[in-house]
């Protein structure tokens, strides 16, 4: 409940500094604000789509959280993600039946995100590596390794721009508008991870490593598989957010730029924090990215400049993760006092 | 009475309806500002909503993700006389809000219509431009002894593909041109470099840094603001050999650009985004079905730029509030001295160029498809 408010504090506090900067420039604040979520929450089509947005910052916001669970400051999403979608792509290229062959892509990312978990999780144990070091330069490989495959091996020969379509046996099914099935592996990813943490005796553990490391060695919990077990998942989890992001969303194929897969690696970070590390917090903070970037257009109607739009929503978004990025930092030094 | 009553609120209801008709432009990434295309669809907007008495909204996509959302959001809402995507990167999301939305006209600026009713395509014959380019890059190139002229592209889109082909074809047949004329013996190789983005200035520096070390001096830019960074290097490579006027040279793109570095810009390939505008809102008055204009030198659509554009967009870069590099008078007449340094014969060539295009004399290649854009690569290295 604290968290709550503490939570909602800092959004009252992001969006009257929002409000100041764009008063400051002679905008309306609160109209401008009004346009926003007229936008992204105005009708049953403007909702279906903020949904949809949300769905792949819920899997990156779990990977974030998971990792915090296990003390871990994973960043690796990014990379996983990217090879994820790159990966679910290239499915696209065997010929399958319905549904299997979207079940095929799945499973093959997955493991994609997985695999590129992996050398994390072995530096880590084996030589003492720092994630945080290893998922950057990770991210950065997969970064190009992503750009290369979709610029020269799966563009679209009619269309430079991007790369060719995902058949229609590799979509999932739309509900409504942009709205798609994917919703499914993405709540049911959170469902699933809740469950895990909260009432599985192997995700306790994750808990307990991430609490107190050496109390939970002391009490006999396996923490090295702990932290094996948390960046795994997490790899899965940010693998299908690149999945879901071109088996699930228009345009079903990945921009040359990588530009349709974005940030959401990162995102999910930020997603993270507003969620509180919890996975129904996630649910929460990803459906606000979403609303943020659905309707961030509606207020440039407003005659708000896309800049002045980004750093008022920048503001937003860091005031409302400044709560749980100082618990975090609270939470190592007292484990360093120790 | 309470028939004239209604009469009046149907009459009122129809002109409020009308009025509110506006012009909405949507912009695929950055949004105005960047002196050069975004601007130029908003001054085409601005001179129709003024003489069609309509109103103009703008709004910029904050990523590709929003591209749907963001157009089924305008589309719904009824406001809007003409919806226009500016920028090819829309080719997916805009053909499918015009198909979801049949009663909203759009326009497309650098994409076709896909044969849709309610959706006039408009596109350029971006060859033009970029062989009038290529044309001057490659006889100043050989004044100066140069042995290779260089461009810096964006992505690679169709659009980019017609000004690369043009730019191949124009410097080459500059090459046979001075032959022809001088009967001395000239060689230019044509070198691109595609940094895969349009707003990445820092990499559009490297690149043009790297063309100049390999022999190319005048370089033409067709990124964006990416391009910007040919401007900057091939500034800089010249005040490094301490000289007011280039080669070094880049050779701007769409709008005139000669005074963002007056002296090392000599020309820009022309494409009148704001014609195409002009013309989008014309045709959604007009009630007409859909069709592709296409622009080109016959309808000054494309072009190299001249004098009466230096003015027009100096004009709008003092009005932009850009930091000029003096006043506007001064940098007009240093870009016009820069013009005048180089050796007379290479206006000479482009003026049989452009004599010859005009007359239909000389076809260019064409550049829709990655096949096509192989094709010229090959024949015109």
């Amino acid at each position: 409940m604290r968290a709550f408010l503490e939570t909602f504090a800092a959004l009252v506090l992001g969006i009257l500094i929002g409000a100041a900067i764009m008063a400051l420039w002679g905008r309306d604040p609160w109209t401008s604000y009004a346009a926003l979520f007229q936008g992204a929450w105005g009708n049953t089509r403007a909702l279906m789509s903020t949904v949809s947005r949300s769905l792949p910052l819920v899997l990156t916001g779990l990977t974030f959280a998971v990792g915090v669970r296990a003390g871990l400051f994973n960043i690796g999403a990014q990379g996983q993600m990217l090879l994820g979608a790159v990966v679910a792509l290239s499915t696209g290229l065997l010929s399958l039946p319905m549904g299997l062959h979207l079940l095929v892509a799945l499973v093959l990312a997955g493991l994609a995100g997985i695999i590129w978990a992996l050398p994390v999780a072995l530096l880590k144990l084996f030589r003492g590596v720092s994630e945080v070091i290893s998922t950057i330069m990770l991210n950065w490989v997969a970064h190009w390794l992503t750009l290369f495959l979709v610029v020269r091996k799966l563009s679209d020969p009619m269309r430079g721009e991007r790369t060719f379509q995902v058949p229609t046996t590799m979509r999932f099914p739309v509900i409504q508008g942009e709205l798609t099935w994917s919703l499914v592996a993405s709540l049911g990813l959170a469902l699933f991870f809740y469950w895990f943490l909260w009432h599985h005796a192997k995700g306790f553990e994750i808990r307990a490593a991430g609490l107190n490391p050496k109390a939970a060695k002391a009490s006999g919990i396996p923490v090295s598989r702990a932290i094996l077990l948390a960046l795994l998942l997490g790899g899965l989890s940010a693998a299908w957010a690149g999945a879901i992001q071109v088996l699930g969303r228009f345009p079903y194929a990945i921009t040359s730029d990588l530009a349709n897969l974005g940030n959401l690696g990162f995102d999910g970070i930020a997603v993270a924090l507003i969620g509180r590390n919890h996975p129904l917090g996630v649910l929460a903070g990803a459906f606000f990215f979403g609303t943020l970037a659905t309707g961030a257009a509606r207020m440039g109607l407003r005659g708000i400049p896309i800049d002045m739009i980004q750093i008022v929503q920048g503001v937003i978004v860091v005031s409302m993760a400044v709560p749980e990025a100082f618990r975090l930092i609270r939470l190592r030094r007292k484990r360093e006092e120790k | 009475m309470r028939k004239l009553l209604l009469a009046v609120l149907v009459v009122l209801l129809a002109f409020g309806g009308f009025a509110q008709k506006k012009i909405c432009l949507y912009f695929d990434q950055t949004g105005p500002g960047d002196l050069s295309f975004n601007d130029m669809a908003l001054i085409g907007a601005q001179r129709a909503a003024q003489e069609f008495g309509l109103e103009l909204v703008y709004t910029t996509a904050s990523s590709p993700m929003e591209f749907l959302s963001d157009l089924s959001m305008l589309a719904e809402s009824g406001e809007y006389l003409i919806i226009i995507g500016v920028g090819f990167l829309l080719s997916d999301a805009l053909p499918e809000a015009a198909r979801l939305h049949p009663e909203q006209k759009f326009g497309f600026v650098d994409g076709p219509n896909f044969g849709l009713p309610n959706m006039i395509g408009l596109l350029f014959r971006e060859q033009e431009g970029g062989a009038l380019a290529g044309v001057v890059a490659a006889l100043t190139a050989i004044a100066y002894g140069d042995p290779a002229v260089g461009a810096v592209a964006g992505m690679e889109i169709p659009p980019v593909w017609r000004y690369e082909a043009g730019y191949r074809f124009g410097a080459h047949w500059a090459v046979d041109w001075y032959k022809k004329h001088t009967g001395k013996d000239a060689d230019i190789k044509v070198l691109v470099t595609y940094v895969g983005r349009f707003d990445d200035p820092a990499g559009g520096k490297v690149a043009a840094e790297a063309l100049i070390r390999a022999g190319a001096r005048n370089i033409l830019g067709i990124a964006g603001a990416t391009h910007l960074g040919v401007f900057d290097a091939a500034e800089e490579a010249g005040r490094a050999a301490g000289l007011t006027y280039g080669p070094p040279f880049g050779y701007g793109a769409d709008a005139a650009q000669e005074y963002i570095k007056p002296g090392f810009i000599l020309g820009s390939a022309r494409k009148r985004v704001d014609v195409a505008v002009y013309e989008a809102v014309k045709w959604a008055l007009s009630g007409e079905p859909g069709f592709n204009l296409v622009l080109g030198l016959a309808q000054e659509g494309t072009g190299f730029s001249t004098y009466e554009d230096l003015v027009t967009f100096v004009d709008l870069a003092v009005k932009a509030g850009y930091p000029l590099a003096g006043t506007p008078e001064e940098v007009i007449s240093k870009i016009m001295a820069a013009r005048q340094n180089v050796p007379y014969f290479v206006w000479q060539g482009l003026g049989e160029f452009m004599g010859l295009l005009r007359a239909g004399a000389i076809t260019l290649p064409e550049a829709d498809t990655a096949e096509q854009i192989a094709k010229v690569r090959e024949m015109y290295p």
